[in-house]
């Protein structure tokens, strides 16, 4: 026992499990400071309640850590550094888009993403905050005839939205109470969404 | 006779301990909280990262434990060898910005960075354990640091944000080194080890790493919210020769 107690005291086992830890694990960990109240209503149980001066003045506080449920190198970059920040992205995003339109718009909505299945969960991430926002949003994507995609795909990324935008609304593929948000990214070494609403004919970035 | 052998034995002893508490090295270890553990998309190894002209104003503010100048320094350093132009400006507590470089040509971007101490923590009890003990049990002490980065452009509409957290554990003790310094020797291999100064790099390449990709990120927001137009040329400031 006491030989056990004397390595613990050595190794420092008994202050910080960090230290046994690789780095990849450290990694694995979302972490984040709380005060000692909002920790003990966090996690009951795991957190006892502060003593109540500290209710009164809010003294100390607490690392709480939960390991990741898809760890570091799982998926590609790119597609990690976007899907763990989807959520914030693309509330954002789509709270711009729902000031551009009336309440009364029929919302479409279409991701730009290099692999399906993120781009996937991007489009409904965005459908899922509109309709929360009290929108009406279709299930349905807006598309262009054969040719008219063959012609898009030819012109450069700073017109191709634009026009496309233009030709939706002359073909009638989108209505004058219909509105399009576009999920994208612009650049294949970006992290970062953009955002662009396509509403009666005229394509408007999101800032 | 035998009490003079016996008091230097005593004397050769108590330098014996106070060598090996001399020698006693600290253990680092750096674990990253909020956003410096996430991937990111950009090679910050890259030389042409930033290539086509990128002008850039680093500005970092000062904070408790933070060295504001050492901090600008190395961010200059890491962009300049990815290719942007960088100029840095250090404020002071006082709000004055201290020794600006000379700026030639108005930068394109500005990035602010403001970092703090959040938390620090010191065990007075295990430091006079450790000191009682001849550091035989480790004194532990931990600070978690916060950054708070924002790029706008020069108009000062803001392109990027981010914050980070780091946290960085410190046990000081000759069990706690030498122990560690055995399995650093023996088992564990060179990126995984905790003595040494590797946990300094780890952190500046995680660090450097995300303000690239930042910044990176900035500029195509502002190639968006420009609509793709080209970038104008520089303009020269007032008053210099054509």
């Amino acid at each position: 026992m006491s030989r056990a107690v004397l390595l613990c005291a050595l190794s420092g086992c008994a202050i910080d499990t960090l230290a046994f830890k690789t780095k990849a694990e450290r990694r694995n960990l979302d972490c984040q400071r709380l005060s000692d109240v909002e920790a003990a209503a966090r996690y009951p149980g795991q957190v006892p309640p502060p003593p109540a001066k500290e209710l009164a003045g809010g003294m100390g506080d607490v690392l709480a850590c939960s390991t990741r449920y898809l760890q570091t190198g799982e998926r590609p970059n790119r597609d990690e550094a976007i899907l763990t920040t989807l959520s914030t992205q693309v509330t954002e995003l789509a709270d711009s888009a729902g000031a551009m339109a009336p309440q009364t718009t029929r919302w479409h909505v279409d991701a730009f993403y290099p692999s399906l299945p993120v781009a996937q969960k991007i489009a409904v991430a965005a459908r899922t905050t509109l309709a929360q926002r009290g929108f009406i949003v279709s299930d349905r994507v807006p598309t262009l005839a054969a040719g008219d995609v063959a012609f898009l795909v030819t012109l450069p990324q700073s017109e191709v939205y634009r026009i496309a935008c233009a030709r939706s609304f002359v073909t009638e593929v989108l209505g004058p109470d219909e509105a399009l948000l576009g999920l994208m990214i612009v650049d294949p070494k970006e992290t970062q969404l953009h955002g662009g609403v396509c509403l009666r004919g005229e394509w408007r970035w999101l800032p | 006779m035998a009490l003079q052998l016996h008091q230097c034995r005593a004397v050769k002893f108590g330098l014996a301990v106070v060598a090996i508490a001399m020698t006693t090295g600290c253990v680092t270890v750096y674990q990253p909280l909020v956003g410096l553990q996430r991937p990111i998309a950009l090679d910050p190894q890259t030389p042409t990262n930033f290539t086509d002209n990128t002008r850039v104003l680093v500005r970092c503010h000062p904070g408790d434990g933070v060295e504001a100048d050492v901090l600008c320094r190395n961010v200059r350093s890491s962009l300049t060898k990815q290719g942007a132009m960088v100029t840095t400006e250090v404020v002071r507590a006082s709000g004055k910005v201290a020794a600006p470089d000379r700026i030639e040509t108005p930068p394109q971007f500005i990035i602010d960075i403001n970092s703090k101490l959040i938390h620090h923590e010191d065990s007075a009890i295990l430091s006079l354990l450790c000191i009682a003990s001849f550091t035989l049990i480790p004194a532990v002490e931990e600070w978690t640091f916060g950054q708070e980065i924002r790029i706008r452009d020069a108009q000062g509409f803001l392109l990027a944000q981010q914050s980070f957290q780091e946290r960085f554990v410190e046990s000081f003790g000759l069990g706690v080194w030498a122990l560690n310094g055995i399995i650093d020797l023996l088992i564990r291999p060179k990126s995984e080890q905790v003595t040494g100064d590797g946990y300094k790099e780890e952190f500046t390449r995680d660090l450097h790493g995300h303000l690239a990709q930042l910044l990176y990120n900035a500029k195509v927001r502002a190639r968006v919210m420009n609509s793709f137009a080209p970038e104008p040329s520089p303009e020269k400031p007032k008053g210099t020769a054509p």
